[in-house]
């Protein structure tokens, strides 16, 4: 089973979140971005900046309404070739792109991970200590 | 602007924000730890227009590259175009 261990960064310090790199696999390449990790957000979004920039992402051509804490919008559903949090590998998966919902929006994000990822991890968070250890192979 | 390329040498990641305070930036990561997390790498663009950095990143025929911000994630950036200056 995989383990990959965050230690407290500065935007955990400042303000309680835990930001983590997150390595999206579209058809062309690999890319690194910074996803904000919402255990109060039912499913992943990325920005269309990720699609832009891994290529390859295709839209299933369904949408899905999504409702933010202060806003309501149409998703795309697009679909990722591989997702890894560190060691983790995830696979190919069907992720939403837009805009990402107030109060979100405003910050430099490229995207949430939601449940439909997270269930597939053992998550330990230990808010005093800044320290978030994942497990893979929750399925 | 043409993407330029910055450092020859890589850097660790974690140093990468002092040298580039509230700018975005492009990396080709050159090691991870051992966590598979990125360690070190050399920076490839930075800018404090995110558009930049897309727009510069897009030119790049580069695998493994990290994007990301340098700054607190709810700074308010900087929306003028000065990649690699």
């Amino acid at each position: 089973m995989s383990v990959v261990v965050f230690t407290r960064n500065e935007n955990f310090r400042q303000l309680n979140l835990w930001v983590i790199p997150v390595a999206i696999t579209g058809g062309q390449r690999t890319i690194t971005f910074d996803l904000l990790l919402d255990t109060g957000a039912q499913r992943t979004v990325l920005s269309f900046d990720v699609k832009d920039l891994v290529g390859g992402v295709e839209e299933t051509g369904d949408t899905v309404r999504g409702s933010g804490m202060s806003n309501s919008s149409q998703y795309p559903i697009g679909r990722v070739r591989n997702l890894e949090i560190g060691l983790i590998a995830l696979g190919s998966l069907d992720i939403l792109l837009g805009s990402l919902p107030n109060p979100f929006k405003r910050k430099d994000i490229d995207g949430v991970l939601g449940a439909d990822v997270l269930c597939q991890l053992h998550l330990n968070m230990d808010y005093p200590e800044g320290l978030l250890v994942i497990r893979g192979g929750a399925c | 602007m043409p993407p330029n390329t910055l450092e020859q040498t890589p850097v660790k990641i974690s140093d990468i924000p002092e040298k580039y305070p509230k700018q975005w930036v492009t990396v080709k990561i050159t090691q991870r730890d051992l966590y598979g997390l990125p360690l070190e790498g050399k920076v490839m663009l930075y800018a404090k227009s995110k558009t930049d950095i897309v727009d510069g990143t897009k030119n790049l025929k580069v695998n493994d590259l990290y994007v990301f911000y340098t700054g607190r994630i709810d700074d308010d950036v900087d929306q003028k175009s000065n990649i690699g200056q």
